[in-house]
């Protein structure tokens, strides 16, 4: 059985800081892991422990230097990871679906696919629903995991050290949708769309 | 130069912090109260591989070397002082001589067993009248056939009382002095003749357990001296400089302790109509303590890159210990001083790390020794 988690890393919120000047967050520190991606590895912890030839991979969109979060993934037990490369902060919930679908149509349509819900971040919430309805999944085939559902264990030192040598595959967005489509599914400013 | 932590170190951090919050916070209070660690967090630490840290995985360890061992005793060190000596007397100076001059036969026996946390392992070196004077010990130990005989009494064991063996130095051969006359044992503290003596009350790390040991007649094979007979006081030495590095580590994760009490405490405590953070006076043991952390992270890990490197760190721990373990009762005693009358009471966390960092000048070599130890190498190697 293929179980694919989709984990992302979300700005340090104990150190960014919120700019009114302009209107953004102004990060500081490298991106974390949210507390609803380590709920949605220990459920696909507890499937592999629950089941027989289990194999398990992490996938993130995202950007070179948060790769560190997919090697967490690998420290809590997953077997493989997928970065796929892209400017993550511009696109939105539509684009990031389907590109993380083509990803899972490349690497292999996973049997179950388990995502989280709310990650503080953009809360829209909309990215794990949208893979699932695009790699057309059942029900039983998609799960949903919300914060606070399961107690994430601890890693071991052992899985940590093994987590920088295991595998990690990584995908560019521009190379998984063309150009037009990459184009098409772009959203544009309020100010964009008043000209 | 590069001075940013590997992706493995960073995670391995991220874990021990939640460990401590989690597991090893909570309990400290306790810890000190009732003088004793429950078997039941050692357990916990055992789990997630902590006491094979720094050895390598063909024992049960995780090969972290001396960076990753360090990170975690600064990260457990912020949540209790004496588990992080329990630990660190396992790891430093019991499982390090094994693993430093034992033979693969006893590195598979006992190291394996230290690295899961089956074993509890503990160091017996100082006596009564040999402290600082560690040549001068008595305990001895006779050969008669293939065993010898071991009678003699330790003091101020750390985990002597709750280990499962203990790595013993005695006097084999007197004409020889130190340097060849004494060697090290691997001794199970099931063996008969093997006895407890009197557990120390102690002024801090109180739940740490420190016992004097008493060895009559005890029947030691041939197959667990430890390193060649002659050169035990060769393995101590060998021990005790990975040991100094590893308890400064502790003495940073103190001190950041001992700043982020004394912050919380100035932020929230109101006098004269402001928070007393706003007080000059206040800010200035608050920019001391900070700088004096810079000063020991950056000591604490370039000695510990050296010894990854395989440099030796003779002189270098030794200048950590004796700056850092100074440092960290700096920090305390500013940290007392921000909290003012509720410093002094027990129930105020900062008091209890003021009696914990006390021992830090003290045990695993005084820092006067340090000193010594800084001095003697300056003089025959030159200063740099």
């Amino acid at each position: 059985m293929n179980v694919v988690a989709l984990i992302k890393a979300v700005p340090d919120l104990t150190q960014s800081r919120y700019s009114r000047s302009e209107m953004k967050l102004q990060e500081k520190g490298p991106r974390l892991m949210p507390p609803v991606s380590e709920n949605v590895l220990e459920a696909v912890r507890q499937i592999k422990e629950s089941n027989q030839n289990v194999s398990t991979r992490a996938l993130l969109l995202g950007n070179q230097a948060e790769e560190i979060v997919l090697r967490k993934a690998l420290a809590f037990g997953l077997d493989q990871a997928c970065l796929i490369l892209g400017d993550v902060d511009i696109y939105d919930p539509y684009l990031k679906s389907r590109l993380i679908a083509k990803a899972l149509e490349k690497l292999g349509v996973p049997d179950v696919l388990v995502v989280g819900g709310d990650s503080g971040s953009g809360s829209g919430g909309q990215v794990g629903i949208r893979v699932a309805e695009l790699l057309s999944l059942e029900d039983d085939k998609f799960h949903l995991i919300e914060q606070g559902a399961n107690q994430p264990r601890i890693p071991n030192i052992m899985a940590i050290m093994k987590a920088g040598s295991k595998e990690l595959i990584t995908l560019k967005a521009e190379e998984l949708l063309t150009g037009e489509e990459f184009k098409s599914v772009q959203t544009i400013s309020r100010e964009e769309w008043l000209g | 130069m590069d001075f940013t932590f590997t992706p493995e170190q960073q995670m391995l951090r991220e874990m021990v912090k939640k460990f401590t919050e989690k597991e090893v916070r909570p309990l400290s209070k306790k810890i000190d109260q009732e003088a004793k660690v429950p078997m039941e967090l050692w357990k916990k630490a055992a789990e997630l591989g902590l006491m094979g840290i720094a050895f390598p995985e063909n024992y049960g360890g995780a090969g972290a070397g001396e960076m990753g061992y360090c990170i975690m005793l600064e990260e457990l060190a912020q949540g209790d002082a004496s588990f992080t000596v329990m630990l660190g007397a396992h790891i430093s100076i019991g499982a390090m001589s094994i693993y430093l001059d034992g033979t693969e036969e006893q590195k598979q026996k006992y190291l394996t067993k230290m690295c899961s946390g089956e074993y509890i392992a503990a160091f017996a070196l100082t006596e009564a009248n040999a402290g600082s004077d560690a040549a001068n010990i008595e305990t001895n130990a006779v050969l008669k056939g293939d065993e010898y005989i071991l009678n003699g009494t330790k003091f101020y064991i750390t985990n002597g009382g709750i280990a499962d063996v203990v790595i013993v130095f005695a006097v084999t051969d007197k004409s020889l002095g130190a340097h060849g006359g004494v060697s090290a044992f691997i001794v199970e503290t099931k063996s008969p003749g093997f006895k407890v003596g009197k557990e120390l009350d102690k002024m801090g790390i109180r739940g740490s357990n420190t016992v004097e040991l008493i060895f009559e007649n005890v029947r030691i094979p041939k197959a667990n001296i430890l390193g060649k007979v002659g050169e035990g006081f060769k393995t101590a030495m060998k021990s005790l400089d990975r040991g100094r590095l590893s308890l400064s580590a502790g003495c940073l994760g103190g001190t950041k302790r001992a700043l982020e009490l004394s912050l919380n405490h100035a932020k929230q405590r109101v006098q004269f109509g402001k928070p007393i953070a706003e007080q000059q006076a206040i800010q200035w043991m608050i920019a001391d303590t900070t700088a004096e952390i810079f000063a020991m992270e950056s000591m604490v890990y370039r000695a510990a890159w050296a010894h990854d490197q395989g440099m030796r760190i003779t002189r270098e721990s030794a200048i950590v210990k004796m700056y850092c373990s100074e440092a960290l009762d700096r920090a305390v005693d500013r940290g007392v001083q921000i909290h003012g009358g509720m410093g002094f009471i027990r129930e105020c966390d900062i008091e209890r790390a003021y009696r914990d960092a006390r021992i830090n000048r003290i045990f695993e070599g005084t820092n006067e020794i340090q000193r010594l130890v800084i001095a003697r190498d300056v003089l025959t190697k030159g200063a740099y």
